[in-house]
């Protein structure tokens, strides 16, 4: 039988400096994010529709993928995912998000919700 | 070389793997966003006793085996899991044959090349938007912790399988 690959069943220390250096591009990751203003509308993006809503109104409002229904809820100028029918939620654990740039994604039932700035909407209707 | 007793060890690695990963998507998990991995154990453990060619068979065959169990050939979660794939065997096939690294390098390496990739082709075919690294902290941890374990335990079963063959050679 072709022999397998020699290899230490001890950690070695290539391997001390590999998790060093992933500890250190986890903890400065947030650095290169695009951290923008305090953003002004959502625009959500579904398999059967894209709308954009203002993210100054209080308010729940149903995103309907192919899995099923999330809601959407605006609080206090800021937004996350509730009740989402995907297995993993990771999309619940995403918001809530108020800045432009932030997304809330549901690869599974196919939903991206993304915070907009101002400028971004003045651009678009000057 | 096509021996009996590779295709033998292959074709259980890669049900081992099939069977982990499904484990993971039924039995419930208190950190949904957190993936444990467990099918890439098979991929280590491939490595050590079949070479480099049996760990990316049994990671291709993990990958293809849940496409066609889990939600379709060209869903998000089966493109994603081979982007996942791909990545993680870009890192650790060099790893592996650099020879300095032991398993739990390989492991930790391959657990975070799986998550960037995911992230990165999830980021061009669905989202994009970059706004989703935001979930790199909380996804890089896990996979640097759930690399480490995923070592330990193929160590353990590599070693024991060695063990066993030296007894009863060929």
């Amino acid at each position: 039988m072709e022999s397998g690959i020699k290899i230490k069943n001890r950690p070695r220390i290539a391997d001390g400096l590999l998790l060093v250096l992933l500890i250190i591009l986890t903890a400065f990751s947030p650095r290169f994010l695009p951290a923008g203003a305090v953003g002004e509308v959502l625009t959500i993006r579904t398999p059967d529709f894209n709308t954009e809503i203002p993210l100054g109104i209080d308010g729940r409002h149903p995103v309907s993928g192919p899995l099923g229904t999330a809601f959407l809820v605006v609080e206090d100028g800021r937004a996350h995912l509730e009740n989402a029918p995907c297995p993993l939620k990771i999309c619940e654990v995403m918001g809530p998000i108020d800045r432009s740039g932030q997304v809330i994604v549901c690869l599974p039932n196919r939903i991206v919700i993304k915070v907009s700035g101002q400028e971004e909407v003045d651009a678009v209707s000057r | 070389m096509r021996s009996p007793a590779r295709i033998t060890t292959l074709a259980l690695l890669v049900a081992g793997a099939f069977a982990l990963a499904s484990l993971e998507r039924v039995v419930p998990n208190p950190f949904p966003m957190v993936r444990l991995g467990l099918g890439n154990i098979m991929t280590l453990v491939a490595f050590v006793t079949l070479g480099v060619t049996g760990g990316v068979w049994v990671t291709a065959g993990r990958v293809g085996l849940v496409a066609l169990l889990w939600g379709g050939v060209f869903s998000p979660t089966a493109v994603l899991s081979a982007a996942g794939g791909a990545a993680s065997l870009m890192i650790m096939v060099p790893l592996i044959l650099s020879g300095r690294f032991s398993l739990y390098g390989v492991s930790m390496g391959g657990a975070y090349a799986h998550i960037l990739g995911q992230l990165t082709v999830a980021v061009l075919l669905y989202v994009r938007s970059p706004g989703l690294l935001a979930l790199l902290p909380i996804m890089g941890t896990a996979a640097i912790a759930t690399g480490i374990f995923n070592a330990y335990i193929a160590n353990k079963l590599a070693f024991r399988l060695q063990e066993s063959r030296s007894q009863n050679p060929e």
